[in-house]
């Protein structure tokens, strides 16, 4: 070979190496913090509801423009005028077709179908008269292999439902135009010993897939997809706020991160298309040094970093303005922080109640889940002024 | 003023009264929770703590079913009709050391009546 021609091979080679490196910067998707703030200040109405039968535990829905409040003990859905009276309660625990076994969650299928999701892993179905649709039927977590190693990350059989949601989560399931459901996912450790949130972190949060695709009329888990952002990586590893909370927005699906300013924009396809997103104010965001399953075995210390430190939790999209709110908390026991974002753009960010997860709208009126206890039901709401 | 005074008492006694009915009308846990104390029991011992209530409706009940939150707790319950104005109860059974580990055991109560409504009742036991 002639010397030329070595010449020609290394010009060759660099110019593949600038335009290999070229197309990585263009594969990284573009991320966008932008303010523009238009709403300065909130006038919140807390709506207390008459008194009812309650067991303190469960969540607000806004559903065809009424509101509901469903027990996760008693397993009622009470239905309230807009005075906060209740007007009709539906389903209560029990094996009859107008009663329900259990549930944790509760996903409205947008074709009249209600759908149900209990920790026993079973989906029921109910038609919009709250009477049973079929037989139950059981998250199929596709998965064929008894094995998977820390190489299968992109397998749906590697994960599970992650039921870790925060204490001040509204059990909020997002569907998209296909009635499938987006679920966030884990890995526990007794499925993986060596490929979960508390052991080879670095390898864990490089790889591992956060939220899952789910048939809401089959239960099967159909694609897996979502990267947790860099931070969880720099951090070491933040596993007490590894959580994540979707959305459906037209035809994307949002994710927040608990940790991460940025929400993340998948496509149709499951890509990554951008991030958005600014820093919550007043956050305290000095997190602790993981210390792996310890940390999450410590009853007291995860509570503790639930209540001191601020993060991400709640998102939810408004067609009608097109408008994305999202919840975060700040480490103060006393009050969170709600931010608003016309597509990319931070257009307020306010102070609001400690749990405070949009949840709907009826009329001018934003509705936020709210606070449940034995002794009181009360629902948040607000109007925004035009702008 | 003397009658303003006197209308107000009247009208805050017939509230009072309201209330009550109102109150007393339906099915009445005089507890719903019960305080196990440290060193109260020997961690050993076992736990058989029992709720009861009046059937303070218009027509008898029947306890359909009593739900706990932990497995490590069996209920127990009063399996007849529990007619109009009689007394029923619900037993919670378990041991202190799990009672000591979970700090707090509910049950949900399923109470039907013979019109086919159901009503639903929490009770706790609860390790302070």
């Amino acid at each position: 070979m002639r010397l030329s021609n070595y010449v020609f091979l290394f010009c060759a080679l660099i110019l593949a190496a600038i335009f290999s490196s070229c197309k990585m910067i263009d594969s990284e998707p573009p991320s966008y913090d932008l303010i523009n703030i238009k709403y300065h200040q909130l006038t919140i109405d807390t709506l207390i509801l008459n008194q009812i039968s309650t067991s303190g535990k469960g969540f607000f829905r806004i559903l065809d423009n009424e509101l509901y409040f469903f027990d996760k003990m008693f397993y009622t859905v009470n239905k309230f005028d807009s005075l906060g009276n209740r007007s009709s309660t539906y389903l209560g625990m029990g094996n009859d077709s107008s009663e329900i076994e259990q549930f944790e969650y509760f996903i409205n299928l947008n074709n009249h179908k209600r759908l149900f999701f209990g920790n026993d892993y079973r989906f029921r179905l109910y038609d919009d008269l709250w009477n049973k649709n079929g037989e139950d039927f059981i998250f199929n977590r596709n998965r064929p292999k008894r094995k998977y190693t820390k190489r299968d990350f992109k397998d749906p059989g590697m994960y599970d439902f992650n039921w870790d949601m925060s204490r001040l989560s509204t059990f909020w399931l997002p569907v998209n135009s296909n009635h499938q459901v987006i679920m966030p996912l884990t890995v526990t450790n007794q499925r993986n010993k060596k490929f979960n949130r508390f052991v080879n972190q670095d390898v864990f949060y490089a790889n591992a897939k956060t939220f899952g695709i789910v048939d809401g009329f089959t239960g099967k888990l159909v694609a897996v997809a979502g990267e947790y952002p860099l931070i969880y990586r720099q951090s070491k590893y933040l596993d007490l706020f590894a959580n994540n909370y979707m959305e459906v927005k037209e035809d994307t699906i949002l994710v927040s991160y608990e940790a991460e300013k940025n929400i993340h924009v998948y496509s149709p396809q499951l890509e990554l298309i951008y991030t958005f997103g600014s820093t919550g104010k007043k956050m305290n965001i000095d997190y602790p040094i993981s210390k792996g399953i310890e940390n999450y075995t410590n009853l007291s210390f995860a509570d503790s970093c639930e209540f001191n430190f601020g993060y991400y939790t709640h998102l939810y999209y408004d067609k009608s303005y097109d408008l994305i709110f999202r919840s975060y908390t700040t480490g103060d026991k006393n009050f969170s922080g709600l931010q608003i974002y016309n597509q990319k753009v931070l257009i307020g960010d306010f102070k609001v109640p400690r749990k405070f997860n949009i949840i709907g709208k009826v009329n001018q009126f934003y509705y936020a889940d709210g606070l449940v206890s034995d002794s009181n039901l009360s629902i948040f709401r607000f109007k925004l002024p035009k702008i | 003023m003397k009658i303003s005074l006197y209308l107000s008492i009247v009208i805050s006694v017939v509230f009072f009264l309201l209330e009550i009915s109102t109150c007393y009308s339906q099915i009445h846990f005089e507890k719903s929770r019960i305080v196990i104390k440290q060193n109260q029991k020997h961690p050993d011992s076992t736990i058989n703590e029992i709720f009861f209530f009046k059937n303070n409706t218009e027509s008898d009940v029947l306890i359909a079913e009593v739900r706990t939150s932990c497995t490590c707790t069996t209920p127990g319950y009063s399996y007849d009709l529990i007619k109009k104005g009689q007394k029923g109860y619900v037993m919670l059974s378990t041991t202190t050391r799990q009672l000591m580990n979970s700090r707090k055991v509910d049950g949900v109560v399923k109470i039907t009546n013979q019109k086919g409504e159901k009503f639903f009742y929490k009770i706790e036991l609860r390790y302070d």
